[in-house]
């Protein structure tokens, strides 16, 4: 028996929902772009999107109202083919609807919070397609009603951790297909269309049977990824049962894998969806749907030489190709750091992330200031990355440079420059090389504190920095985030320097307990956040350097600086990485709400990177400034947070 | 075995891991691989690891056991 409607028609009314998404404003289409590539990968056999949810592997999801009506003898004429056109549109459009919830609700997925709207878009749009072909005053607007409010109760119970907790050990309780409101929607439009709604109910009976037996299937196949996720599916309540293990507190991932191979439960939970979909058969032959049972009968023959291919313990023999029962699931969290530090580590010069200018800075065509390396080489540092040699040119190229901080004989010398240098010089291959090599930048430092009282950005009277002074107009001074950053290197540096980080520690203390945030002058105020209790622990830890009454008042306006900053909403990854690393450094690690996680991970690109976000005001065409981004910044920052809370490699702790 | 779950975790791991999987299959490697996450090797520990070795190698040996592949 032929399944599918008439090809060309198919075609057409794929043509007409190509249209109407091509029609979409621009922000729009993009993210339905990639929906449409989410869809075929899951749900199409050849991976072209007009393909999805053909053959049994997959609910028939486009085809119920066209089946019905052929079924049902109503295709031929204008209206019945009108009506499928319209029904065809409304499926295609809940189907993406499905999708793109779905993938809201995937932690370890890439949609986010912005496709709030699309939602709304196909939801209205659907409706739309389906008041085309139902009067308004049909009956099926009250089951309209219903099952929307069904599935809206559905979702929010979802989200709801009370409620899923009291869900009980029962798996049919865990049972919940996204497709049975978009399957009884059209069934139940189309039925209305043709004035045969009293079919209704066993319709809708039988398609929630087919919806159930392809969750089923679609649960166990990807069982591994929603326990890593902490969903309890079906077939994991049904594990569980089978093996008196209870659901609460949740069980491990590993404990329930095991109890699948020791119950052999592989074959009961598919035997269970094959069940589901005799049932559904028996109701199509009952009410006379012909292709239904047609194409339940092929799905139950299909599902059931999968089970024989792969029965747990005895392969199959002679099958020729059979599909997994459990996928077995990379973690989220390992792979993208993973694929973060092959990004970071695939260019030892970091070459994108030196703040570059090519606007004639100092009458050059090009300057660049290698400082933000420094930055991205201590985090590398930090989680125990072997990254010796680029050190090691790092602090090479500082030396030779004199500590300037652009690669030009008339720029200044910058306290940032030199922190960076104290900090990366314990791990450079051999840190006694370089013991010698600031003494005469120091001294000029210690000067430059007991004249001012505090750490300038920019020093003055430096050997060989006298022409800088005369011409160069200096940005940025009174930074206190750099005056942090030059403090974590040269409270550990040996020669003698502890007075100068007393007056630098005190004063920038006193700065923050007074004015905050506000202390930090070139910095993104979250990044500044981070580093300001970062310096403010070492500086408690050694209370030579500074008095207890100003390292409790600058704790004090961080930590109320802490409070405000994560209430608030955060919508880049750059944002969520620097508040995870702000609760790190302030030890307070309950702040951190896991949507922040989240929003790092579903922005990570194929490539294990992340776009760059500005993350300094710097100098552009000389009359100007404009946001300095690196990619490769953003993404070092993005990989130090998710590390940080990453957990140690899978190991059985029984 | 006391505690089952503790022998579940094992076989669950020995699933999604092919080198602690190939490492609990090799007779030499087993007893560490075993004693490494706090499992006593004994007797009864290794016969019932043996009565579930086949249904571990069958369903890690489906052609699709792995993450989806895809090109554009």
């Amino acid at each position: 028996m032929e399944l599918e409607a008439d090809p060309r028609l198919f075609s057409r009314w794929w043509d007409d929902v190509d249209r109407l998404f091509g029609a979409l404003p621009p922000a729009l289409f993009r993210q339905i772009k990639l929906l449409e590539y989410d869809l075929a990968l899951r749900y199409s056999p050849t991976g072209q999107f007009h393909d999805i949810f053909s053959g049994p592997d997959h609910p028939p999801v486009l085809s119920v109202p066209s089946w019905l009506l052929s079924d049902l003898a109503i295709h031929s004429g204008t209206t019945g083919t009108e009506t499928e056109r319209r029904l065809f549109g409304a499926s295609a459009l809940l189907a993406v609807r499905v999708q793109t919830i779905e993938g809201l609700r995937d932690a370890g997925g890439f949609t986010t919070g912005d496709r709030i709207a699309l939602v709304q878009w196909l939801s209205d749009r659907a409706s739309g397609e389906i008041a085309r072909v139902v009067s308004r005053d049909s009956s099926y607007w009250d089951e309209y009603e219903a099952i929307t409010g069904e599935d809206a109760g559905r979702l929010a119970a979802s989200a709801d951790p009370d409620l899923v907790a009291g869900a009980g050990d029962d798996p049919e309780a865990y049972l919940v297909s996204a497709f049975t409101a978009p399957l009884r929607l059209v069934a139940l439009a189309a039925l209305a269309a043709v004035d045969r709604l009293e079919w209704g109910t066993r319709v809708a009976e039988m398609l929630d049977k087919v919806a159930q037996a392809y969750q089923v299937i679609g649960d166990l196949a990807s069982m591994h990824r929603d326990l890593e996720l902490g969903h309890v599916s079906y077939p994991a309540a049904f594990i569980a049962r089978a093996a008196g293990i209870p659901l609460r507190p949740a069980p491990r991932t590993e404990v329930i894998l095991g109890a699948m191979v020791v119950t052999g439960s592989v074959g009961p939970i598919m035997e269970s969806a094959v069940d589901r979909l005799r049932s559904a058969r028996d109701i199509a032959i009952e009410l006379n749907l012909p292709t239904f049972a047609a194409f339940l009968s092929d799905a139950e023959a299909h599902f059931e030489g999968t089970l024989a291919s792969w029965t747990v313990g005895r392969p199959g023999e002679g099958s020729a190709r059979s599909a997994a029962a459990v996928r077995i699931s990379t973690p989220t969290l390992p792979q993208a750091l993973g694929m973060a530090e092959g990004f970071l580590l695939a260019d030892p010069t970091f070459r994108e992330s030196w703040e570059t200018h090519r606007e004639g800075m100092l009458g050059r065509s090009e300057v660049a200031s290698r400082f933000p390396a420094g930055l991205i080489l201590e985090i590398l540092c930090r989680r125990g990355l072997d990254v010796r040699g680029a050190i090691d040119e790092f602090l090479d190229f500082t030396v030779a440079n004199a500590f300037r901080y652009y690669d030009h004989p008339r720029s200044g010398v910058d306290s940032d420059t030199i922190g960076a240098f104290l900090r990366l010089r314990p791990h450079a291959t051999e840190s006694g090389v370089y013991d010698r090599t600031a003494t005469a930048v120091l001294e000029c430092l210690d000067r430059n504190v007991q004249e001012s009282g505090a750490i300038p950005v920019w020093l003055t009277g430096c050997a060989g920095g006298e022409e800088s002074e005369s011409t160069v107009i200096a940005l940025g001074e009174g930074c206190g985030t750099v005056a942090a950053h030059l403090l974590l290197g040269l409270a550990r540096a040996p020669g003698g320097h502890e007075a100068t980080v007393t007056i630098g520690g005190e004063s920038l203390l006193e700065r923050i307990g007074s004015v905050g945030l506000a202390a930090n002058v070139n910095y993104p105020p979250l990044y500044a956040l981070g580093t300001f209790f970062r310096a403010l622990g070492l500086l408690a830890a050694s209370d030579a350097h500074a008095p207890t009454g100003s390292i409790e008042s600058a704790r004090a306006s961080l930590n109320d600086e802490l409070r405000r900053v994560v209430s608030r909403r955060r919508v880049t990854a750059q944002d969520g990485a620097l508040l995870m690393l702000a609760c790190h450094e302030a030890n307070r690690e309950d702040l951190i709400d896991p949507a922040w996680v989240e929003q790092v991970l579903k922005r990570q690109r194929s490539d294990g990177s992340w776009v760059g976000e500005p993350f300094a005001a710097a100098p552009n065409r000389g009359r100007s400034v404009s946001w300095y981004s690196s990619t490769l910044l953003t993404t070092a920052l993005c990989y130090d947070a998710l590390a940080r809370g990453a957990k140690p490699p899978a190991a059985v702790t029984v | 075995m006391d505690d089952e779950s503790k022998f579940y975790a094992l076989l669950g791991r020995a699933l999604i891991d092919p080198e602690f999987r190939e490492r609990i299959l090799d007779n030499d490697r087993q007893a560490a691989a075993l004693a490494e996450i706090d499992i006593n090797p004994s007797a009864e520990v290794i016969g019932e690891l043996k009565a579930s070795i086949e249904a571990i190698k069958s369903l890690a040996s489906h052609e699709a056991f792995g993450p989806i592949q895809a090109v554009t």
